[in-house]
């Protein structure tokens, strides 16, 4: 059973916590069944239209997958993948307390050490 | 219902098998005989006596029957001398080529067999094969109608066996020393679980390999690399081999009274097959170190009410931890190491904390000797904890200069796995505060 139905309570909080801070994101489902939250990121004037936080079968246990698309970044760096998966945390920082809205916030920090150029020296 | 999980028998009960082939296989003959010897709590099935298939046994090239009443007379002989010996099953020695594997004839028999004697097992040789056979023999319908050909694969499993060059005596001989130190009867009906067999997981897996513990599942997904050897259990000629088996080699070899089961697969990429192992454990040890692993198996660990013990060490093996968790009785490891940064930054200020840069922080240097404290501690608190021992501690931290604190890690009462709905509450509350702020 996916962790959503398993876990309401949290998958609620989810969705308060996005919607409550004015997060101007959808909720939405992805061919695979996995729940994800879908919108633009505009960072230090660089526009992102299709930003994704994915949430994946054993959330919260496991991290959210992070892309940001439309347009993507260059894979050049150390922490964008080929398919616009960016590496915005390490597994071992990863803990359960995180929600998507942690993972939003840190995007957008993620976006601004990469447009000021210091993504590969601090990340 | 008794399953049987693993056969040993010595080098010289082995021998009466072959001498029985030897004999009989080459004038195109089936053979075969009874093998009788004890069954213990953990599935467990040690042969003690091979015996043929007596003087009114009937052989043919395809088919063979023994004598039962001869075997009857035997066994009641064998019961004298040791009552808790029985009948475990029969070997049957094939005249052909090919694997050892059983007729749909043989599963159905087999299957019947066994609702009289549920341990009956089936060692089968060919001239190129051995293996030792059980059936299940509850259907999904939970009758026991015959099984069909395309159903016999599913019924039927391969259990490992383990010959030993000298006949040990009792299993209480082995444990000798042991016995009267440790609650040999609770151990031995135990089965742990432990995952991550690197430099401190192979040496837990050893140390509780020798307690007495009934069945110890190990899982693992490496190989031993020449940068292990110098703090692994695993020596220079297993080095390309799996973890998981060099460890299994190292607890059989110390007490081939242990039933150890081995999976080799990445626990992260697999969680519900570790879920359903871990689903009939004791206890669960998590020995890899990784933050993602515990995480993963202390949802387990909670959501399925399992003690565990989890334990590592810092950089440079300079200290090590060891906590163990009863599930809404004790701190979880998300209570502890739940308190994280969320900031990318905490690497940096960690390095800079402990005077290093960051590169170093990650080439996981440390002596085996600093690696093996705080290992040894999470096996004797593991066993603690299996023996219901009442520690009033559950946190030990330890550092290399032999320094070593005992500590009451509380609950946390905001913790995202254990008081889950408690901190979905504080969660939502904090914020709309911080909002109307």
């Amino acid at each position: 059973m996916p962790w959503y139905l398993r876990k309401k309570k949290r998958l609620m909080l989810e969705i308060e916590l996005m919607e409550s801070k004015g997060v101007n994101f959808q909720l939405c489902q992805n061919d695979y069944g996995d729940l994800l939250w879908r919108g633009p990121l505009c960072v230090l004037g660089h526009y992102h239209k299709d930003v994704r936080l994915v949430y994946l079968a054993d959330f919260p246990y496991e991290p959210m997958d992070v892309y940001v698309l439309e347009p993507s970044l260059p894979t050049s760096y150390h922490h964008v993948f080929s398919d616009g998966r960016i590496c915005y945390i390490k597994p071992e920082e990863w803990n359960p307390s995180w929600t998507a809205y942690d993972v939003y916030l840190t995007t957008i920090r993620f976006l601004h050490d990469f447009y000021l150029e210091e993504i590969d020296r601090f990340w | 219902m008794t399953i049987v999980r693993k056969v040993l028998l010595t080098q010289d009960e082995f021998k009466k098998i072959e001498e029985d082939k030897n004999e009989w296989l080459p004038k195109g003959m089936e053979t075969g005989g009874y093998i009788f010897g004890k069954l213990y709590p953990n599935g467990l099935a040690e042969i003690k006596h091979v015996v043929d298939g007596g003087p009114k046994a009937e052989r043919s090239p395809i088919s063979f029957s023994g004598d039962n009443e001869n075997a009857t007379r035997v066994k009641e002989e064998l019961q004298k001398e040791d009552p808790e010996i029985r009948l475990l099953g029969e070997y049957h020695l094939h005249p052909w080529e090919g694997p050892a594997n059983l007729s749909l004839g043989d599963v159905n028999q087999l299957r019947e067999v066994k609702k009289q004697r549920p341990w009956f097992i089936v060692l089968l040789n060919t001239k190129d094969d051995y293996k030792i056979w059980d059936v299940e023999t509850e259907s999904t319908s939970g009758d026991h109608e015959s099984v069909s050909q395309p159903q016999m694969e599913s019924y039927l499993k391969s259990i490992p066996y383990q010959i030993v060059k000298t006949d040990l005596g009792s299993k209480e001989n082995l444990l000798d020393r042991v016995l009267k130190i440790t609650k040999h009867d609770i151990l031995m009906k135990k089965t742990v679980l432990i995952v991550g067999l690197g430099s401190g997981g192979s040496t837990i897996a050893k140390y509780l390999g020798c307690t007495g513990i009934g069945r110890i599942i190990l899982i693992d997904n490496e190989e031993l690399e020449t940068v292990n050897l110098i703090r692994h259990e695993g020596g220079l000629e297993e080095i390309g081999k799996p973890k998981v088996e060099i460890c299994k080699r190292t607890i059989e070899s110390h007490n081939p009274f242990a039933v150890v089961e081995t999976y080799n697969f990445d626990a992260t990429k697999y969680f519900t097959k570790l879920e359903k192992i871990a689903s009939e454990v004791d206890l669960i040890i998590g020995s890899s170190g990784s933050n993602k692993v515990n995480n993963l198996l202390n949802k387990i660990s909670v959501e399925m009410k399992i003690p565990a013990v989890y334990g590592g060490v810092y950089e440079k093996a300079s200290g090590g931890y060891v906590l163990t968790v009863k599930p809404f009785e004790t701190a979880c490891y998300n209570c502890l190491f739940g308190i994280t940064s969320r900031s990318y930054s905490v690497d940096r200020e960690a390095a800079k904390r402990y005077g290093l840069d960051e590169n170093e922080l990650h080439q996981q240097q440390g002596l085996w000797i600093d690696i093996s404290f705080p290992s040894l501690i999470a096996s004797k608190m593991a066993l603690a904890i299996l023996q219901d021992e009442q520690l009033d501690y559950n946190l030990v931290l330890y550092d290399s200069s032999l320094e070593i604190k005992k500590l009451k890690a509380a609950r946390r009462e905001d913790c995202a796995v254990c008081n889950e709905e408690r901190w979905i509450r504080k969660t939502l509350e904090s914020n709309l505060r911080f909002d109307k702020d």
